[in-house]
């Protein structure tokens, strides 16, 4: 997705699209300076350029926007100009993942029961939507043994056992956000130095399930965060000075829980606490209630508060470049964050921040910032609020930076022999050389190659050589010591999935409707009546002779003559079998008034030429004469059946039509 | 980036050679992208002057010399594939490579 600022350019070259515009023009426009104005200029030029169409530079004259015929650009337009709501209500879930995060976290963090129904209400889709969510979620469950189940009475809820939850939460709430989230606090400042923040989620994990106290990932989060930083300012000598001193009432089920996390620490870490933390901690856990109480003093409610956090941020945006505002760990963090902070403001208490000092060496600007742009909301107006207190919130900040320029960095699996020793080499050889450029998800050995390792990845990069089972994902060979020609071929190779994830990101809304259209183009082209199943060792002729048969009785013309024709006269130019496997016969000129792929299935094997002794799929693709249909599509979907081998043993032993369209539609890539 | 089009006839089999040749092409290293259209947009394609490169598929020969004057026009290099280096088997592709990389 492009910017605000780069919507805006957008709109404002395509309305003038019939003349020049200079960059003054453009930069006064956009209240920004020219150096500034060219910067988002060029962002905007490459994402046209995917488009098929271009933004022209004159010396003298300006910049002036070239949208191509039968380009994807009106629609690429549209979606930008018209997708950039803000986000961050439920209006805005419409990502089958983001719903599933919903229910999920509906169902383990707020109500054990919940209805289909309500869901589907509140997040504004239909019933089957929610249902296909449904068994999405069920196969992330599986592995843990946790069935999702439904009951007339009561709706849908979870089963399983208590140790299978929380193996579940730990992973799918917290370590595949970790990264994204804690980490970055602790990378940045070393704060945790040798304390594992696993361990910490792990603790407060537990405690809060053993005492059934509902709470949400944030806060989670928020408590982890809290209790690293107490750590490191017991570590550092800081005690907590209390002029007002909060209470808490020690008989409830907060005070206990955090008492026992307090316990557990000082067990497994040996680290002391004062017993004053207890306090913090339960005014953490019991966030909900405590939220209340802090509300109640102040005259905004909490999506007020809400709306003054997210102007605030997009005021900061204006100014940084950065997107930082729609980043939900960030607004829900710090919304979490005000309550006890608003707390300690009301009661004229300060915590000391550990990182001050540091925050002031190394981010002094980013602090600047969230000082300068945090003290306009109207709801910290009546306080002092005290530089450590800001800080805190430059935390939070910092994390949503670093998560930003992560997001603009290429995921990368790296992948070794045995994923030790050498391999530890090349990673931080990778890291040395691109750190910049790439985010280093893992190191695995061959052996550890699964589907689930290749979520989200971008680029791979290997030092033994893999065979193509992997597809869709760029691959790179590499030896261990990286050596210059290496790290030339990767960038190169980083460059292009840049391209390929901004089309992505642009294209992640359609991408639905592009699944829909390539099933439409599908049901359009294959038929039951064009498919044929050979059972005995063929010849090329009689195969062929009867796949252009079927076809002549579906079209209801005699074509048989002609399309023999084209097909014998496109093979004196050059091969048709794409592979040993796969032969793609196909007319020069079309002959048929529509379009039609006719499949032929031999698992024993047809001779097609003395080079490919032993073909077991043909697609004869017949275009027709208007070349309304696209079937050259049809064309590209074949290419994971050259690449990848399984796909081929897949489709040649199905039994059925049904079945060969279900596999290969499964295999679209 | 360099770019080459393939001019072909329907696009069923020099879209899957032009994925696979600029895939090929990324593997080495070597900054070369491939499209491919049809034979009836080929002239106006390279009127746009677009691409660096244009090479004609074996079965649309007959257009070359139709398409070359438009080629000459933008002082554009345009060649024949030979038939052998148009299938999209690694040594179709490896041909065709070397076609461009001498070309281009």
């Amino acid at each position: 997705m492009l910017s605000q600022k780069e919507v805006s350019i957008l709109k404002l070259l395509y309305e003038k699209r019939h003349t020049y515009t200079s960059s003054q023009e453009i930069s006064t426009a956009l209240c920004v300076s020219d150096r500034t104005a060219r910067k988002y200029l060029r962002h905007v030029r490459d994402a046209v350029e995917n488009h098929h169409s271009y933004i022209e530079a004159k010396p003298g004259l300006g910049y002036r926007l070239i949208v191509n015929e039968g380009s994807t650009f009106e629609q690429f337009f549209q979606t930008e100009v018209n997708g950039t709501a803000p986000t961050g209500n439920i209006g805005t879930i419409h990502e089958s993942k983001d719903r599933q995060y919903y229910i999920l976290h509906r169902l383990f963090f707020e109500q054990h029961h919940t209805f289909v129904d309500d869901i589907a209400t509140e997040l504004y889709v239909s019933r089957s939507t929610i249902s296909n969510d449904l068994i999405e979620i069920k196969k992330l469950l599986h592995p843990y043994q946790i069935q999702l189940k439904s009951k007339p009475s009561t709706g849908i809820y979870l089963e399983g056992s208590e140790q299978s939850f929380r193996h579940f939460i730990m992973n799918y709430f917290f370590m595949n956000r970790l990264v994204d989230n804690l980490y970055t606090f602790s990378t940045y400042s070393n704060l945790l130095g040798d304390i594992s923040i696993e361990e910490l989620v792990i603790i407060v994990l537990d405690e809060c399930r053993e005492t059934d106290l509902k709470i949400s990932d944030f806060i989670i989060y928020n408590i982890v965060l809290h209790i690293g930083l107490a750590i490191r300012r017991i570590q550092l000598g800081f005690e907590i000075e209390l002029e007002n001193k909060l209470e808490f009432p020690e008989d409830s089920v907060e005070y206990q829980t955090a008492l026992r996390i307090i316990n557990r620490i000082k067990a497994s870490m040996d680290i002391h606490f004062p017993v004053e933390e207890a306090t913090y901690i339960a005014l953490h856990l019991r966030n909900k209630t405590t939220t209340r109480l802090v509300f109640q003093r102040i005259p905004y409610d909490k999506n007020q508060i809400k709306q003054q956090l997210l102007e605030v941020l997009k005021a900061f945006d204006k100014e940084t470049g950065y997107a930082i505002a729609q980043d939900k760990i960030l607004v829900n963090g710090l919304m979490i964050h005000f309550t006890p902070l608003l707390l300690r403001l009301q009661n004229n208490t300060s915590i000391e921040n550990p990182l001050l000092t540091e925050i002031k060496e190394k981010r002094s600007q980013l602090l600047a910032l969230t000082i300068k742009h945090f003290a306009k909301m109207p709801v910290f107006q009546p306080y002092d609020v005290t530089e450590s207190e800001w800080a805190y919130l430059t935390i939070h900040l910092a994390a949503a930076v670093e998560r930003y320029y992560n997001g603009q960095k290429a995921r990368v699996l790296v992948i070794c022999a045995t994923g030790l020793g050498s391999s530890q080499m090349l990673k931080t050889r990778l890291e040395h050389e691109l750190g910049s450029k790439i985010l280093i998800e893992r190191v695995i050995s061959y052996y550890e190659i699964s589907e689930q390792s290749l979520e989200e990845i971008d680029l791979i990069i290997s030092s033994i050589n893999l065979p193509n089972v992997i597809h869709n994902i760029p691959i790179v060979h590499v030896s261990v010591f990286l050596d210059d020609h290496d790290i030339k071929t990767i960038e190169h190779e980083l460059s292009r999935c840049r391209g390929i994830k901004q089309l992505f990101d642009i294209e992640s809304d359609l991408n639905l409707d592009k699944q829909a259209k390539q099933t439409a183009l599908i049901n359009q082209c294959f038929r039951p009546e064009l498919f044929l199943k050979v059972d005995h060792v063929a010849d090329k002729a009689t195969v062929l002779s009867e796949l252009i048969g079927a076809i002549e009785h579906v079209e209801g013309y005699p074509i048989k003559q002609a399309l023999a024709k084209q097909l014998k006269l496109r093979e004196t130019y050059s091969s048709v079998a794409f592979s040993p496997y796969l032969a793609v016969p196909h007319p020069i000129e079309a002959v048929t008034n529509s379009a039609y792929a006719a499949v032929a299935i031999a698992p024993k094997g047809i001779f097609w030429d003395d080079k490919h002794p032993h073909v077991q799929l043909v697609f004869l693709l017949s275009p027709d004469l208007l070349n309304l249909t696209e079937l050259e599509q049809i064309s590209m979907m074949l290419v994971p059946i050259i690449e990848n081998d399984m796909i081929r043993q897949s489709l040649v032993a199905s039994t059925s039509f049904e079945q060969f369209i279900e596999r290969f539609t499964k295999y679209l890539s | 980036m360099k770019k080459a089009l393939i001019i072909c006839a329907g696009g069923m089999s020099s879209s899957v050679i032009a994925k696979k040749t600029t895939e090929y092409f990324a593997g080495k290293g070597v900054e070369i992208e491939l499209d491919a259209t049809s034979a009836s947009q080929g002239a106006s394609t390279i009127a746009q002057d677009q691409y660096d490169l244009y090479l004609v598929s074996p079965q649309t020969k007959m257009y070359f010399a139709n398409l070359e004057k438009a080629a000459v026009k933008q002082n554009k290099p345009i060649v024949n594939i030979p038939p052998q280096a148009y299938v999209p088997i690694p040594m179709g592709i490896e041909k065709l490579a070397k076609v461009i990389e001498e070309n281009i």
